[in-house]
């Protein structure tokens, strides 16, 4: 290890940065497009719920339908976590 | 000491030490990644598990219905945590399943688990294994060549932890994903049911969480300085103890 910063170190760290922010931006293109953008994706969670949002759409593209349960699986007691609200029109 | 600095051999033997770090950059990056990951997990993790801290098995599981497990924790429905924990819960979730898998791939391609985690089979003899507990039991700390690579006890633990313990909850994790069982079922019908799966999730976690406490009482006994120093800088002991 010699310098901090050699000549070949600058051009291969500008160019991976370069090719990581227009991948980035082709993917979200990309993303906006198949319409892989959840309406939550800004704030500080945003990131992860785009991707959440994002792999669930491209899993279930082929239109999987939810899980089919036998009568004995369901349960008898549905009750609601916790009381109603009382003051909002519930 | 001093002295050794003159001798040719030993000084060119103690750089070589120096420079090679004791954890790769790769491991200290994604050990630090993790560790912030984790904690977000284990956080965002009791405030979902606060809205209904209940465990059941099979396919559902409600308040009237019968429990396998209440854990002695009260319902916290009036706070808004929820939403916020599961939102950090699936960030987290992502930055530390994807740096799992930068360390997985690495790591199979520099032999990082084959020559650092896997035990050598004169290891894994009952004496050897006996030793490094009983060393363990008498609160026995590594000298500075020990400490250089993990006891078999570590590797043990450590295989154990990133081969079982995250495989199996994130498995379960995704187990209870609508989205994911719509598209392969047998990832939840394997547990026998959503509920199972996140009673396993809660019982996998508390494991890693057990590790967790164990590996910083471990981190603070052997010399937490130089641990931490070696996972953030690469290197143990400033070559004070080795030159």
């Amino acid at each position: 290890m010699s310098a901090i910063l050699s000549r070949r170190k600058l051009i291969t760290t500008g160019i991976t940065a370069v090719a990581g922010a227009s991948g980035l931006a082709v993917a979200a293109r990309l993303a906006d497009r198949y319409g892989l953008i959840p309406p939550d994706h800004s704030g500080i969670f945003g990131v992860g719920e785009t991707l959440t949002y994002a792999a669930q759409r491209v899993l279930m593209s082929r239109h999987s339908l939810a899980r089919e349960f036998n009568r004995s699986e369901i349960s008898k007691v549905a009750s609601a976590n916790g009381k109603p609200p009382e003051n909002d029109p519930y | 000491m001093a002295g050794s600095a003159y001798l040719p051999g030993l000084a060119i033997q103690n750089s070589d030490v120096l420079d090679t770090p004791r954890h790769s950059a790769l491991v200290r990056v994604t050990h630090w990644i993790t560790a912030l990951s984790f904690l977000g997990l284990f956080a965002s993790g009791i405030a979902i598990l606060l809205a209904h801290p209940r465990l059941y098995w099979g396919e559902t599981g409600a308040v009237g219905t019968p429990s396998l497990i209440d854990l002695p924790l009260p319902f916290v429905l009036g706070v808004p945590i929820r939403g916020p924990g599961r939102y950090l819960h699936f960030l987290s979730a992502w930055v530390c399943v994807l740096t799992g898998l930068v360390y997985i791939i690495s790591g199979a391609f520099t032999l990082h688990f084959r020559k650092n985690l896997l035990p050598a089979k004169t290891d894994l003899a009952w004496g050897s294994i006996w030793r490094a507990i009983s060393n363990h039991l008498h609160l026995k700390r590594p000298t500075e060549e020990e400490a250089l690579t993990y006891n078999v006890l570590q590797r043990m633990t450590y295989l154990t932890v990133v081969f079982v313990l995250f495989p199996l909850v994130i498995w379960t994790g995704l187990a209870m994903s609508p989205a994911i069982t719509s598209v392969i079922p047998q990832i939840v019908t394997v547990f026998g049911g959503q509920q199972s799966a996140r009673t396993i999730h809660f019982f996998v976690a508390a494991a890693l969480v057990l590790f967790l406490i164990v590996h910083v009482a471990m981190v603070c006994l052997a010399g937490f300085k130089n641990r931490m120093r070696a996972m953030i800088t690469g290197h143990g002991a400033a070559g004070k103890e080795l030159s």
